[in-house]
């Protein structure tokens, strides 16, 4: 799609406009107005973003603009079901994944796609509390759900699956499959300055990490070659159907001030802790849940070294790592 | 990894060797997310070596 930001004008503009009042984060405006990506519009967007843990550029490209979606949904608005063509999205997907993790079925991670294992969940929830089994999340389904509300909650049943698949895994590197994505490529440079690019540089890198990797036994794949640039849905799907291990997402970065200097690491998950508090209420509850401590709060953090926590809807399905 | 507008880090990665130690640095972090804690080592100690050994004892 067409990156959105201050200056344009349009009916993609408006629906940007409407979606962000909707949410809170802009006042009501004269809806006769013309539609203008103005600077609040901007600060909204940068609000919004900063709240769902996305890159905050004050700019609408496709990853912000599903977010805004996304975020316009809530459990019980409309009838869930897998769709194999085109997996739906949306918070209140989102919302229907934590809950069946919560009460122990195996949803995979709560992503926000009403994906495959989802269903399956559903069904499950659905036989054991005496439902019709259908794998539809409709009224019946919703209110079994908020009966359950307050005597099973809490815990974080996504980490204890996450860390009891990492220690099936084994503790030995050999037969491990790892996907390494070099940021950028073909004609997309990255970030380029003085003669280095990013796009070179992380080439060169991952061929090095590889070669080290089939060292140790593992089994290295990368998603580019010199002169390709797969887009990031294309490399989370090569990442996903080659059932990788973990993916290694590789760049380098750039600042408009020459003393930025360092390292910093994302991960997938644990974003929804991060929501303000209005957004993750349950329906029905008149009280918001306690915000969960963030999985990167014990992180070490000093200067040069970050690690943080990313988005479950800008991620793909897999662990994701950049460095 | 580094960021490229700044001369100390551009100098950096523009080294191949600088390169190779990124590597190593990186294969040794998924090792110790594999590890969970047991037989781990102190960041900035476990190298490259130290992980073909262990895999080699191991196999």
């Amino acid at each position: 799609m067409q990156l959105l930001r201050r200056g344009d004008v349009g009916t993609d503009v408006a629906e940007i406009r409407s979606t962000l009042t909707r949410l809170g984060l802009l006042p009501p405006t004269d809806p006769q107005a013309p539609p203008v990506f103005d600077q609040q519009v901007e600060h909204a967007v940068r609000a919004f973003q900063q709240q769902r843990g996305l890159i905050i550029d004050g700019i609408v490209g496709p990853a912000t603009y599903r977010a805004l979606r996304d975020a316009t949904f809530s459990l019980g608005d409309r009838p869930l079901a897998f769709l194999m063509s085109q997996p739906t999205t949306g918070d209140d997907v989102l919302m229907l994944q934590e809950r069946l993790l919560e009460l122990g079925y195996d949803a995979g991670r709560a992503n926000g796609v009403f994906g495959q294992q989802t269903e399956q969940a559903l069904k499950n929830f659905q036989r054991d509390y005496g439902l019709i089994v259908d794998g539809m999340c409709g009224p019946d389904t919703v209110r079994a759900l908020r009966q359950l509300q307050p005597k099973v909650r809490g815990g974080r049943p996504v980490l204890l699956r996450e860390q009891e698949r990492v220690r099936n895994a084994g503790s030995r590197l050999s037969g491990k499959r790892i996907v390494i994505d070099p940021g950028h490529g073909g004609q997309d440079r990255g970030v380029a300055v003085d003669g280095v690019s990013e796009a070179d540089l992380m080439l060169d890198l991952a061929r090095r990490l590889e070669g080290k990797m089939a060292a140790t036994g593992m089994e290295a794949l990368l998603t580019r070659g010199p002169n390709n640039c797969p887009d990031e849905a294309e490399r989370a799907r090569f990442a996903n159907e080659a059932g990788a291990d973990l993916i290694l997402s590789l760049h380098s970065d750039g600042n408009s001030s020459a003393h930025a200097q360092g390292v910093a690491t994302f991960h997938y998950g644990t974003a929804t802790a991060r929501r303000p508090p209005s957004a993750r209420r349950w329906p029905g509850s008149s009280s918001a849940r306690s915000p969960r401590a963030r999985r990167c709060g014990t992180a070490a953090r000093t200067r040069r070294r970050g690690i943080c926590c990313g988005s479950p809807a800008a991620r793909p399905s897999v662990s994701r790592w950049a460095t | 990894m580094g960021y490229l507008t700044n001369s100390e880090d551009r100098a950096r990665l523009a080294t191949p060797g600088f390169r190779d130690i990124v590597a190593e640095g990186i294969l040794v972090a998924v090792k110790r997310l594999y590890l969970l804690g047991k037989d781990d080592q102190p960041t900035g100690t476990f190298t490259f070596n130290d992980l073909l050994r262990y895999e080699m004892a191991k196999g």
